[in-house]
């Protein structure tokens, strides 16, 4: 039944021919596994070509969504993440196996005449390898990504006469950017996949003339005729060898899924970047040779290796169990092995290496993290310093850390001076400890001591329970909603004792009685730390309401606007739980000498302690 | 009978010839790349990078340069088109030094009170000049000024992995 059907589509469709085509050699001697690893190769790379097709299927080569998408087709497809790392594990098993497979041709001297061309084929093929792996590194555009391609990028513009032309053609343009992943993109999808598949077919024709698996380490090899054919039993290895491969493969893709770092980040200093691990040979290679003479890491030393390669049928005309060319190819290749190897175990064991790996790490689940959250249509580069999460405290230390920093932590100039002009704590800024300890002294160091701000002195005679009413009652101007609520009672007494006493000096409400304008030069507390005080001291710390001409702090109205400015100022306002600093009263007379000596002639309206009296 | 094969000889391979031809034309348009320098990302302009009294004298300080990013058919504005290392010398003065490692354009890092590239070990001194690993030549100077309270950087970008210092 089944030989008639089968009979009948032959007939018609030639399925018969096809499949002989596919699978039917001449074979010389038994079936063998060196033969079997380089057809199972073939398996791998329609495998690379169904999961390549999966993932095209939803990635998109612009240096804005790059990264994107994929994290995208990773967290929302079934199987994505599978997928992906299934596309990446039998790209880096490939490599190795179509370097095992020449390494096993030249053990069973496959690479003589007639057979030469199988031994450059099964060159092309690594090299094949090699290049998908490579061209689809770069398409994730994340931070190993983009280094390689910068880096290469450089090193391509270093080669003499066609540098310039050839880095310019892989980069697409003038600078690295989205045309750059267009290209590698076509690269890896449609020009490398034809090579590749090329090669194959090239190989196979080559295998149907000559046969699979003849040796020629002995003279009378070349006579001997093929004795059976490969299909079934070279092919039963073929597969099983696929078949393990392809285990290997699943089970490093469960394990491992494919890398994926965070975000290209061109400004990332901190970022030890390092090509994939079948290029680390020639990284470090580099590091040996400097100035002028890095092209022979380069060019000269590759250049060498890739000829004597090709070169090894032609060292070994004669039939010998052990050739030079044998010798002068296996030497090149576990050279090159051993030398990876050692590559990788070297920055396995770099202390340096490691750290700044791991910070990468976190910044790519960071990223990713944040990526859950949608991406800004400007692209992920930003996307660490822009979320909602960090761009405040990015914000904050860019542009008022430098003064108003921790009082531990508090620059020092290059003599190792406390610098001045520097701003308060803001840490606990609007509770009720930073309120009271102003109060107890204005000119702590940690407060306005370093600022050009000192009218105000110690407030000695209030006592602790007015310092808690008064604290209180400042609590409560910042009281918004969702804060902690005052307490109403002690808000209403330090209210009183405020208007009374505070009002002398600061502006806002009714002044006491005999104090004139011109006396009340500190600033209006009404509504102090709230969020529109806060946005008026950024924008405008000068204006007479505030600290007038005795203010040092610059506006930042130019550099914070919009969603900046308001992130800064919730920023601002989180700081309110930090631990507010406590400090002492200051000694009388101290305190006396640097509020009289700093303030004197200073301008700003400074009422003595007895105002309040 | 012989030279009418011949003339179809030669007439397959002129088919043969002009349909390669319009694949190689077509696929030389793919290898060439749009000759197009972004406008906007080179150095003409002044571009204020940081407050000068932001700047303790003598401490580099890294600040982003900010402009239009020119991505083939994408611009974005506002966007850091390169970093800088300022170092205040005093009111008037500021040097600055172009972050991008002047070997392979990694940027460069500032690590134990030195200037340093991580991704292949070139250091640097405080006045720009090699101390060891592969970089050809000493960090790029910019051209710099204060106005405004403001320091001013013109922005450019030179060729990597040369001794001599080539803008491009």
């Amino acid at each position: 039944m089944f030989g008639k059907v089968k009979e009948w589509l032959d007939e018609r469709l030639a399925v018969v021919e096809i499949v002989r085509g596919a699978f039917v050699r001449p074979l010389f001697g038994p079936a063998r596994w060196s033969s079997a690893l380089g057809h199972a190769l073939v398996w791998l790379f329609v495998l690379e070509g169904l999961t390549g097709f999966a993932l095209g299927n939803l990635y998109a080569p612009t240096v804005r969504d790059a990264w994107g998408s994929i994290v995208y087709l990773e967290r929302t497809l079934p199987l994505g993440a599978f997928v992906r790392g299934l596309h990446y594990w039998i790209a880096q098993v490939m490599i190795v196996v179509a370097l095992v497979h020449c390494l096993s041709l030249l053990a069973i001297a496959q690479h003589r005449k007639p057979r030469e061309g199988l031994w450059w084929l099964s060159l092309a093929v690594f090299g094949m390898s090699l290049a998908a792996a490579h061209t689809g590194a770069m398409l994730p555009w994340d931070e190993k990504a983009f280094w390689i391609a910068k880096v290469e990028d450089g090193i391509i513009q270093t080669f003499p006469v066609i540098g310039d032309a050839a880095a310019r053609a892989l980069r697409n343009g003038p600078d690295l950017g989205t045309p750059t992943l267009t290209r590698m993109y076509t690269l890896h999808t449609v020009l490398v996949p034809a090579l590749f598949a090329g090669v194959f077919m090239w190989r196979g024709a080559v295998h149907k003339r000559l046969g699979v698996g003849q040796s020629t380490a002995r003279e009378d090899d070349s006579t001997s005729v093929a004795n059976s054919l490969s299909w079934p039993s070279q092919t039963a290895l073929d597969g099983i060898a696929a078949v393990a491969l392809v285990v290997v493969s699943v089970l490093l893709a469960r394990r491992l899924g494919a890398p994926l770092e965070g975000p290209a980040d061109p400004d990332m200093a901190d970022y030890p970047a390092r090509p994939e691990w079948y290029l680390l040979w020639l990284f470090r290679l580099r590091k040996l040779f400097h100035g002028k003479s890095e092209l022979i890491a380069t060019a000269v030393i590759p250049g060498i290796a890739t000829g004597l390669l090709f070169a090894v049928p032609f060292f070994d005309r004669a039939r010998r169990m052990v050739g030079v060319g044998q010798v002068v190819g296996a030497l090149t290749l576990l050279t090159l092995a051993g030398y990876t190897g050692f590559c990788v175990w070297a920055d396995e064991n770099d202390p340096k290496f490691r750290e700044g790996k791991a910070g990468a790490q976190v910044r790519a689940q960071t990223a990713r993290r944040f990526a859950a959250d949608g991406i800004a249509p400007e692209g992920p580069q930003d996307i660490l310093r822009m979320h909602p999460s960090v761009r405040p405290k990015l914000l904050y230390d860019q542009h008022c850390g430098g003064c108003h920093a921790r009082a531990d932590v508090a620059p020092r100039d290059a003599r190792g001076q406390r610098t001045n002009a520097r701003g308060p704590t803001l840490e606990g800024f609007g509770s009720r400890g930073w309120a009271r300890a102003v109060m107890v002294n204005p000119n702590a160091p940690q407060l306005f001591g370093r600022t050009g701000i000192h009218g105000m002195p110690p407030q000695r005679d209030l006592d602790a329970r007015d310092l808690e009413n008064l604290s209180e009652y400042l609590y409560s101007q910042s009281v918004e909603r969702g804060d902690p609520a005052a307490d109403a009672a002690k808000v209403r007494l330090g209210d009183e004792l405020y208007h009374g006493t505070c009002t002398g000096c600061h502006q806002g409400g009714a002044a006491p009685e005999g104090i004139t304008a011109e006396d009340r030069g500190a600033p209006d507390l009404t509504g102090w730390a709230s969020r529109a005080w806060i946005r008026g001291q950024i924008v405008d710390p000068g204006h007479p309401t505030r600290y007038g001409t005795s203010n040092e702090m610059p506006s930042y109205a130019e550099e914070l606007q919009g969603r900046d400015l308001e992130m800064v100022i919730d920023y601002v306002r989180g700081l309110r739980a930090r631990p507010a600093p406590v400090v002492p009263p200051p000694p009388p007379e101290e305190s006396n000498n640097g509020a009289s000596a700093e303030s004197g002639d200073g301008g700003a309206p400074a009422p003595s302690g007895d105002a309040g009296r | 009978m012989a030279e009418r094969r011949t003339v179809l000889k030669v007439l397959s391979g002129c088919a043969g010839a002009a349909v390669a031809g319009v694949g190689v034309a077509a696929t030389g348009a793919f290898v060439a790349q749009s000759e197009r320098r972004p406008e906007g990302s080179g150095g003409a302009s002044w571009r204020k990078v940081a407050r000068l009294d932001a700047l303790e004298r003598g401490k580099p300080t890294k600040a982003a340069v900010i402009g239009a990013v020119e991505d083939a058919w994408v611009r974005t504005p506002d966007r850091r088109i390169g970093s800088v290392w300022l170092i205040r010398e005093d009111d008037r003065t500021v040097k600055v030094y172009s972050a991008v490692c002047p070997h392979l354009g990694c940027s460069i890092d500032r690590e134990n009170e030195r200037f340093v590239c991580k991704c292949h070990d070139s250091h640097f001194t405080d006045q720009g000049g090699v101390v060891d690993g592969p970089s050809p030549r000493g960090m790029d100077p910019l051209e710099a000024r204060v106005a405004d309270g403001w320091v001013e950087v013109k922005y450019r970008r030179f060729k990597l992995g040369t001794s001599e210092r080539v803008e491009g």
